[in-house]
């Protein structure tokens, strides 16, 4: 897992989902910022490829279904899921003896091709596993362009 | 730091080939350990040099990285947290022997379980197996070793024999 908010502070930048072949990619945040100063952490994911669209599958380890938000504007699927601070008493950080991860919320946010339906987006959360699907149109992939003299 | 220092272990594992998944994962451990402590001279023994842990080791198959874990203690505890997402009860085996917490586990192809037809066109999420041990030195009451599994987030809850727990020493006053 990455941090994601240590160095990159530029508002604009996304994730590109791979459109068609190429693959964009460009790391990431979503701009927004935390309300505390908990760290965030770009979550580990996957980006599948099937018949029917992309899927996109995040380790989000914590994260219940109700402090999950994700939405999808202006052409940007944006994630973020919130994860309860743990460990010490209440709520307090606990005196680590190994620490090999940081707990914080999770951000990401991808750049969605144009052939992606976004009004068929889904999304399942099960242990701490994210699986948001994004299925594509036909007839957003391929367009035929008359040319007209 | 520490995770710095856990990917430059993971890819000179990788780079020695690693222990292979149906291969003996306790002697790949034991090899392993005496790597880590030639090549990082104890480094990363460094942050546990206080009197609970003697210090992590653990292999896996498949080249992939270990899942982190963080560990901190209390007055009755000692508390061991995993991060295992998509981990359920059953693709989990944690065991208690000789002061050694050993979790191992499993965790699948996505693409098998999604529809056999999709392609990875990214990939970063942790496939395969693996096995973590960590050696506890403080004093634990094997019967009140207890493990929770909730969204992803393994907790094991090793609580302090009642002989090393911190106790409160009444003063009476002398004669």
């Amino acid at each position: 897992m990455t941090c994601c908010n240590s160095n990159t502070n530029d508002p604009a930048s996304t994730r590109g989902l791979p459109s068609g072949e190429a693959s964009n990619c460009v790391c990431v945040t979503d701009g927004s910022r935390p309300a505390a100063e908990r760290p965030s952490f770009m979550p580990s994911h996957d980006v599948l490829r099937g018949p029917d669209g992309l899927t996109v599958i995040a380790d989000m380890p914590g994260v219940k279904r109700t402090d999950l938000e994700i939405t999808a504007e202006g052409g940007v699927l944006s994630i973020v899921g919130r994860v309860a601070p743990r460990g010490g008493r209440d709520g307090a950080e606990p005196d680590y003896l190994l620490r090999e991860y940081g707990v914080g919320d999770y951000r990401v946010a991808f750049k969605l091709p144009a052939e992606v339906d976004a009004d068929r987006i889904a999304a399942t959360l099960t242990d701490g596993v994210l699986r948001v699907t994004l299925p594509t149109r036909a007839e957003l992939t391929r367009r035929r362009i008359a040319v007209t003299n | 730091m520490m995770n710095t220092t856990l990917h430059a272990f993971n890819a000179r594992a990788a780079a020695r080939g690693g222990p292979d998944a149906t291969g003996s994962v306790l002697a790949g451990h034991d090899e392993l350990v005496r790597h880590l402590g030639r090549v990082f001279d104890g480094l990363w023994l460094a942050p546990l040099a206080g009197p609970v842990m003697a210090g992590p080791a653990g292999v896996i198959a498949g080249r992939q990285p270990l899942p982190p874990i963080n560990v901190w203690e209390d007055d009755e505890a000692v508390m061991v947290e995993a991060e295992l997402p998509g981990f359920k009860l059953s693709d989990l085996e944690i065991t208690w022997e000789d002061r050694l917490l050993t979790i191992r586990g499993r965790r699948g192809d996505e693409a098998d379980t999604t529809d056999g037809k999709g392609r990875y066109l990214r990939r970063e999420r942790m496939v395969g197996e693996f096995s973590r041990s960590l050696r506890i030195a403080e004093e634990i009451d094997p019967d009140q070793v207890r493990a929770t599994l909730n969204d992803g987030v393994l907790t094991v809850r090793l609580a302090k024999a009642p002989s090393v727990r911190p106790r409160t020493i009444a003063i009476t006053t002398g004669a």
